[in-house]
């Protein structure tokens, strides 16, 4: 189908003459670990020393030592403290996150779904122009739209709300999505819909029936990255939430971080790890999907 | 965020009266300047609940609102677990948080219909101008708040036309604290209640000159989100008999003052008696900056994080005045004392609250209950009213007493300086900043930058 | 390989003639259905896209600042941009220096690793897996906080200065270093254009390799005439949306500075000097003209991309 599977590899057979070149590669294969290793270190030390750090006292973050991210001392109650600081706990931060982050991926999968098909299956008048339309939102900055979004949610009352955040994702309005799921749909064999439609099938039976379970892998890419951009999406909850109860955690550390004025170290890198564990969990469970999902979005 | 508004370090709420102000202001200094000498001791106001017509009945959930960092917090939550254990059947919807986009979020939350019942506010003209804030004038009349020894021209000064729609929940000034135990081990001199910019130079200059490489004299008297360097050059210029603004809201100064300012504090740096510029830009707010991290003495901030500032500070800290008389001898008294005592921290009221009587009656708690003011102290600065302050004084941190002494000296010889500031202002403050920065950084000259800001604040001035 | 979609088929598509597609009987209830289920996208185009979009063209020529009436001035607010305000050149240079080196250098640090891990060794996908840990946690606050604490002044880098014997130096303070931390955290995110890039390895055929390689052509000669080439359509893709991200940033810059674009503006990113006169100083219609402006921007950008890639981006045929 349209998945480009990024583990397999064709294999080689290998003649005679190329045995002393083995031999060569196998301390270049050496080396090459090495060296991924020790860039793999690099790349990932500074999430170590974070979660390290969560976990010593102040002064320990700051000693002599302090590049050392393992702690002498394991510290718990750094959590304990950041997770009620502001007033707000952070468990309110989480489940306003989570309600956003649901909301969120609803809207995505059902109307990003409907679009898709349009575009990919359907013929009507205009396509061509909506299509095109449709791939220009992908290069529009969302700064644009920015201020009358905001005028038009402020009319409605929406500010201060989570509305803004959830309802235009019901609309279709990630184009990112809907361009994901017509790449997915046009490599269905058309013959199953025909089928279908001589047997007198409607297009939303072909649609729920037929369609939508031979699209899971994109529902599921989807899935995953609506969740993790709009966990994410600091600049939207930062202008739509302030009230401290409505908070998400990116919000909830953001404040943080101003309230205490930095002068707690070991509660804030308690928070900010334990922000980073949904998204890394999702990583970890959907791992092979997130890439395959990056991977078909590779386009020509 | 840009901090257009920063109301910590030193803000000025200007009413509008006049040259009428004038005269009762300073007839109301001095006659406070007489009281507080005397305020009798065991007279302490008590909450005046149930005055005439506007007792408080049923119910209540007030949604309230502040900012501020630990101390604060504590303290105000205590407060309001006092009064609804005093009063049950009324219950807080508190919301803290830091001071950045607190102003903004008011905004943002008045103009969608969702304002707080009562909240801590830094600038209350936008909200005063399209009549969002309860007027507290009936309230007073009928001592439903008892204003009793409060300074009436403090009062004056954040009226807007002429109705209080804001009470000071704190009295604060612009001033200087300074760490105790480095003055004391280095022999200098600590600083004196009046003294002049020469003084502070100098002073700084034996700092630094006494202490080891690293330490220096005095903070600058800018940082990014931390001090604001604005309200002191106000300072300045009123010190100077030069008011900052037009009536018509234009500059009403030039390029002259600014450089006479600018230089002052270039050489300050360059000579070391200030902090480098990447110190003074580590400075994120008030627990980032030199005085905590222990690399200066002097720090230029507004009075009422007093008892927040020293919870983070290991050593004791002093406070005094702002230096004031530029180039004087000797310092100046009235208008041209150039500081003045205001509220940095107002509180108000929503004009659409459903618990108007509640509300007020939860004010004058704050105000002049003795419990109530046992518990929050002086977390917001001195108490409006004399006979709380009293009350309090065996109760506070020696910073604190510092303080209720530097606000009164400030009372007895200064005259709060009344002028409509012009609705631009805070974006000015964010100029100046960038101004100071430039400079600091040597970006650009002074020349250069002084042009650069009186273009910028022009168009400022006149565009919005 | 089915199901991608090359050059060709896009402007196929836009022409109506889509290959590979039997005849579906055109009909009036065929219309009437397509509407249907593109009803939610049009209005979603209607209210919360296309309609902003041109709202907001009006708001850039008016004074608006959220609490009375839009006032008209014209073209006031793109003079004083360009002429007046000396904060917006300095966002202008900091983001187009931020474009130009954080996109080629996160793009050439995917491209190589991406060659080094197309191989079929022990463990492959747990390296793929690390190296693209920080691309997806990148976008957080989170990060930035962290950010912030590494390069600041008690920071790691601070540390190491001091472990040199230099004196403790915090790059987040100091103006020309600054917009270098934002720099680098974009490039320690190149996980996903690696990706990007294996899966288009993965496409070029072995063939050419072995080919090339009984030709007696060294690795780096393979590299240059074979891998690259091939490669440029993925190249050109990630360059594009890359850019297009980066001319956006917000979060890193906003947390790293406290929202300042300190210090001395020296990470003022366009969007977050148009949050702080949009939203710090309600200034909405100057905000409206940023993000016009912007838009403008990036199209220049992506325009000047299509039209040079005909001399460097190497379609060939299409294999299936």
């Amino acid at each position: 189908m349209a998945i480009i599977s990024v583990g397999t590899s064709a294999t080689t057979r290998v003649p005679v003459q190329q045995l002393s070149k083995r031999r060569k590669h196998s301390t270049a294969r050496w080396i090459l670990h090495i060296v991924l290793i020790a860039c793999a270190i690099v790349m990932v030390y500074p999430l170590i020393w974070m979660i390290g750090a969560s976990l010593k006292s102040d002064q320990a973050i700051f000693s002599n030592n302090s590049l050392n991210p393992f702690p002498a001392n394991l510290k718990f109650d750094n959590y304990v403290q950041g997770w009620v600081a502001s007033g707000t706990t952070f468990g309110t931060f989480f489940l306003n996150s989570f309600l956003i982050c649901i909301g969120a991926i609803i809207g995505n999968l059902i109307s990003c779904s409907l679009a898709a098909y349009a575009f990919a299956r359907m013929k009507f008048k205009l396509r061509g122009v909506w299509f095109a339309l449709m791939l220009g939102t992908l290069l529009l900055p969302s700064q644009v739209t920015l201020v009358p979004q905001y005028v038009f949610f402020h009319a409605l009352g929406w500010t201060n709300s989570i509305l803004p955040l959830i309802v235009p994702k019901f609309f279709g309005v990630e184009s990112f999505f809907v361009f994901l799921m017509i790449q997915f749909i046009r490599g269905i064999p058309i013959e199953l819909e025909q089928a279908a439609m001589v047997d007198g099938a409607s297009r939303f039976q072909i649609f729920s029936r037929i369609i939508l379970p031979l699209l899971s892998p994109a529902l599921v890419t989807t899935t995953i990255f609506t969740f993790i951009w709009t966990y994410n999406d600091f600049f939207g909850q930062l202008i739509y939430l302030s009230s401290q109860s409505k908070f998400t955690v990116a919000l909830g550390l953001q404040s943080f971080l101003d309230a205490s004025g930095e002068s707690a170290w070991g509660p804030m890198f308690a928070m900010t790890t334990l922000s980073l564990v949904p998204v890394f969990l999702l990583f970890v469970f959907f791992q092979k999907r997130l890439i395959e999902g990056v991977a078909t979005t590779g386009l020509k | 965020m840009s901090d257009s508004f920063n109301n910590e370090m030193t803000q000025k709420v200007r009413g509008d009266l006049g040259r009428r102000g004038f005269l009762f202001g300073s007839l109301a200094i001095g006659t406070t300047a007489l009281l507080a000498g005397c305020s009798p001791s065991g007279n302490v106001v008590t909450p005046s609940a149930g005055a005439s017509g506007f007792a408080p009945t049923g119910n209540a959930d007030l949604a309230i609102s502040w900012w501020g960092a630990t101390d604060r917090d504590t303290k105000t939550r205590a407060l309001l677990e006092l009064y609804s254990k005093k009063n049950p059947g009324v219950k807080f919807t508190p919301t803290s948080g830091a001071l950045t986009g607190y102003q903004q979020k008011m905004v943002t939350e008045f103009s969608a219909g969702a304002g707080k019942d009562v909240f801590q506010v830094a600038d209350a003209r936008p909200f005063a101008s399209t009549g969002q804030f309860l007027d507290f004038d009936p309230y007073i009349q009928a001592k439903a708040i008892n204003l009793t020894g409060a300074n009436q021209s403090t009062l004056d000064a954040m009226k807007y036309k002429g109705k209080q729609y804001t009470l000071p929940w704190g009295l604060a000034a612009g001033v200087m604290f300074y760490d105790k135990k480095v003055f004391n081990d280095l022999g200098v001199p600590l600083p004196k209640p009046a003294w002049t910019w020469d003084d502070y130079r100098q002073t700084a200059k034996a700092i630094t000159e006494a202490s080891p490489k690293g330490f220096y004299g005095s903070a600058d008297i800018w940082a990014p989100t931390g001090t604001q360097a604005w309200a002191p050059f106000q300072s300045f210029l009123l010190s100077r008999a030069i008011q900052p603004y037009t009536d018509g809201g234009q500059l009403n100064f030039s390029s002259n003052e600014l450089k006479e300012w600018f230089t002052f504090w270039d050489d300050m740096r360059k000579a070391g008696y200030v902090t480098p510029a990447q110190i003074t830009a580590e400075e994120t707010s008030f627990p980032t900056s030199p005085i905590v991290t222990g690399k200066a003495a002097i720090y230029p901030i507004n009075s009422s994080i007093a008892s927040s500032l020293q919870g983070l500070c290991k050593n004791p800290l002093g406070m005094t005045t702002e230096p004031t008389g530029w180039k004087s001898t000797t310092y100046l008294k009235g208008t041209q004392f150039g500081q003045y005592v205001n509220a940095s921290m107002q509180i108000g009221a929503n004009a659409k609250t459903k618990y108007p009587n509640w509300v007020v009656n939860f004010i004058d708690f704050a105000l002049n209950d003795p419990d109530a003011n046992k518990i929050t102290l002086m977390s917001r600065g001195v108490p409006l009213s004399p006979a709380v302050t009293e009350l309090i004084r065996p109760l506070i941190l020696p910073i604190e007493v510092d303080m209720s002494s530097v606000i009164a000296f400030i009372q007895a010889n200064a005259v709060p300086n009344v002028v409509t500031m012009p609705v631009a202002d805070g974006q000015l403050a964010t100029l100046f900043q960038q101004a100071h920065q430039a400079i600091a950084f040597e970006k650009s000259t002074i020349d250069v930058a002084t042009s650069s800001f009186l273009s910028q604040a022009k168009t400022a001035l006149t565009g919005s | 390989m089915s199901g991608l979609l090359t050059i060709r088929d896009l402007s196929a598509f836009i022409e109506r003639r889509p290959p590979r597609e039997s005849r579906i009987r055109k009909s009036l209830s065929e219309n009437v259905a397509g509407y249907i289920f593109l009803v939610p996208w049009l209005l979603g185009i209607l209210f919360f896209v296309g309609g902003p979009a041109l709202v907001s063209l009006y708001l850039s020529f008016t004074n608006f600042n959220l609490l009375s009436a839009p006032k008209w001035i014209g073209l006031q607010n793109y003079i004083q941009m360009f002429t007046l305000d000396p904060q917006y050149i300095a966002s202008l240079g900091v983001t187009f220096t931020y474009v130009l080196f954080a996109v080629p250098l996160s793009l050439a640090g995917a491209l190589v690793l991406a060659t080094v891990l197309n191989r079929d060794i022990k463990g492959i996908g747990l390296y793929r897996a690390i190296y693209y840990v920080p691309s997806l946690l990148g976008g957080s606050v989170a990060i930035a906080i962290l950010w912030r604490q590494i390069f600041g002044s008690s920071g790691l880098v601070s540390k190491a200065y001091e472990f040199f014997g230099l004196p403790p130096t915090s790059w987040i303070s100091t103006p020309s270093h600054a917009l270098w931390t934002l720099i680098i955290l974009h490039v320690w995110q190149f996980g996903s254009p690696m990706i990007i890039f294996l899966a288009g390895l993965k496409q070029i055929p072995r063939e050419l390799y072995e080919a090339a390689a009984v030709d007696g052509a060294p690795r780096w000669r393979q590299f240059v005439s074979i891998t690259l080439p091939l490669l440029t359509p993925i190249i050109f893709f990630n360059l594009v949306l890359q850019m297009i991200y980066a001319f956006q940033a917000f979060t890193p810059a906003f947390v790293v500075s406290s929202g300042t674009g300190g210090p001395a503006n020296s990470t003022l990113f366009y969007t977050l000097y148009l949050y702080q006169q949009g939203f710090a100083n309600f200034r909405m219609g100057y905000a409206s003209a940023m993000g016009w402006i912007l838009l403008v921007i990036i199209g220049i950008f992506a325009a000047i991309a299509f039209s040079t890639s005909r001399y460097w981006v190497y379609y060939g045929n299409d294999r299936d």
